[in-house]
């Protein structure tokens, strides 16, 4: 019974959730969204977590594929390149990550006979290792919020085009310098927030205000679930408040992750 | 973990804006359009106003300006939201001319207007409508310096325009010199009324596209209104 008494390295959780669109669920479209986390093992023991939520474009015939896709291409490619991406130039990194993704695409393209912009989706990824170091891409809109000494931060803003109904692709032929990353070993981005929050546009009107980069006090009420319940109960209850609260906010689909960072002494 | 502890509440979230769809109508009110046309004309563009105040999306999306023309172009009304007017006012016949280039260029510097102070308060938009309705031809060169201005917004994807013809007498060779995408299409005798349907659901529909979608204008329904 019982066990040794440890500490372990600081490990990061995470909960997420999807739901279709009001608008989509009326017209019978299922959710063109999609998340993935992936989380890998150095032989140090370090581990690195990386989760990326991603929105299909409403006028790409094979959306929703193209976000799954998308979401497990960008979450694989960072957490096997995450040491990579800290020693890296930028350019290199983004020129690298992309590749990877048009990769898998043509190939999905190429089977089922279709051009690689039925795929079109945006990329709203972060990367996160058990020393606190993290790495972001983000490519379209939706946004990413960290949670810095308590307070909540907007870390990358939605990218948008003048209009509305405009935002950038993974497919696009500008997506290599498009694509934005940054992090703690950018030079801009010094500070290890303790959570992050990743979520697609369908939620950004109710959890951030671009101009003036205020944050929803919801977001710090969900990553505190995460500091306190398990992952399953959170990922239950993002999803319920997702369908009876922040769905109705919009017509478009939702996806929303939490992560947290948790410095742990338990037993092994 | 005890009941209603993982509930978010509408006070934890935020309110932005809607995004907003600026339609210019542009409307012939030279004599020609004596008696009936004005009289159905006006008709429409109530029933237009009723029917995007009907909508859930709309009634917070678009904002409708309207540009009269005849010797010379003035605003009728100016954009803003549906909520603050009971109602379009009723246009009048103005001027003994159709000086429809002048009327042109005022909903494009109008419409210009209004970007800004959308970007100023941080609102997002859509791309603006021009809905240019006229019964003649013009009596003044101004459509020669108005139409480049509406070709190069269109090509540069900044505006969506509409040229509509009245009656037997419209020039519509002067219409299709105002859209290179768009060739200008005749109402079918005075059917305003279902002119003014068919758009008040184009706006319905382009309130409520999501990024990445394009405008999908329903084809078939045009059949309903224009000569083709």
């Amino acid at each position: 019974m019982g066990g040794n008494l440890m500490v372990r390295q600081p490990f990061w959780r995470w909960a997420g959730a999807s739901a279709a669109g009001l608008a989509h669920e009326a017209q019978g479209i299922p959710c063109e969204d999609s998340w993935r986390a992936c989380q890998t093992g150095r032989p140090s023991g370090i581990e690195i977590v990386a989760v990326c939520v991603c929105d299909g474009a409403g006028s790409a015939s094979r959306s929703a594929a193209g976000a799954r896709l998308v979401s497990w291409a960008v979450a694989t490619w960072l957490s096997q390149h995450f040491e990579t991406v800290q020693s890296e130039d930028t350019a290199s990194a983004q020129r690298s990550l992309v590749r990877f993704v048009i990769k898998w695409l043509r190939r999905a393209a190429s089977r089922n006979e279709v051009e690689i912009a039925a795929y079109a989706s945006t990329v709203v990824a972060v990367a996160v290792r058990s020393d606190g170091a993290w790495v972001s891409a983000h490519l379209g809109d939706g946004a990413i919020v960290g949670r810095c000494n308590g307070g909540l931060r907007l870390l990358s803003d939605p990218m948008k085009g003048e209009f509305a109904n405009e935002t950038f692709f993974v497919t696009d032929e500008d997506a290599v310098e498009e694509l934005r990353m940054s992090g703690s070993s950018f030079q801009t981005q010094t500070s290890k927030p303790d959570g992050f929050v990743l979520f697609t546009d369908g939620l950004e009107n109710a959890l951030i205000n671009r101009r003036s980069s205020q944050v929803a006090p919801a977001l710090g009420r969900m990553l505190d679930w995460l500091d306190t319940y398990s992952q399953e109960e959170v990922a239950k209850a993002l999803q319920s408040n997702i369908r009876s609260v922040l769905r109705e906010t919009t017509g478009d689909d939702c996806t929303l992750v939490a992560m947290t960072m948790r410095s742990n002494e338990g037993y092994e | 973990m005890s009941e209603g502890a993982m509930e978010i509440h509408k006070d934890d979230l935020l309110s932005n804006p809607t995004n907003r769809v600026p339609i210019g109508l542009c409307l012939d009110v030279s004599p020609s359009m004596t008696g009936e046309p004005i009289e159905e004309l006006n008709q429409g563009v109530e029933l237009f106003f009723k029917a995007l105040k009907e909508d859930r999306v709309a009634r917070l999306s678009a904002e409708v300006a309207i540009v009269t023309f005849g010797t010379s172009a003035q605003v009728v009304l100016d954009f803003q939201s549906l909520d603050r007017i009971s109602g379009p006012p009723t246009v009048q016949i103005t001027g003994d001319s159709t000086n429809l280039g002048a009327g042109v260029a005022l909903v494009l510097d109008i419409l210009e207007d209004r970007k800004n102070v959308y970007k100023e308060a941080g609102i997002d938009y859509f791309q603006p409508w021009l809905v240019l309705m006229t019964d003649g031809q013009p009596t003044s060169d101004e459509h020669l310096r108005a139409a480049p201005r509406t070709c190069d917004l269109e090509r540069a994807g900044k505006l969506v325009v509409f040229p509509i013809g009245i009656g037997q007498g419209t020039d519509m060779d002067v219409l299709a010199m105002f859209s290179e995408k768009r060739h200008p299409l005749k109402l079918k005798g005075l059917n305003f009324a279902q002119f003014f349907e068919w758009l008040s659901k184009s706006v319905v529909c382009v309130s409520q596209s999501r990024p990445g979608e394009k405008l999908k204008l329903d084809t078939e329904g045009v059949k309903g209104w224009a000569e083709i």
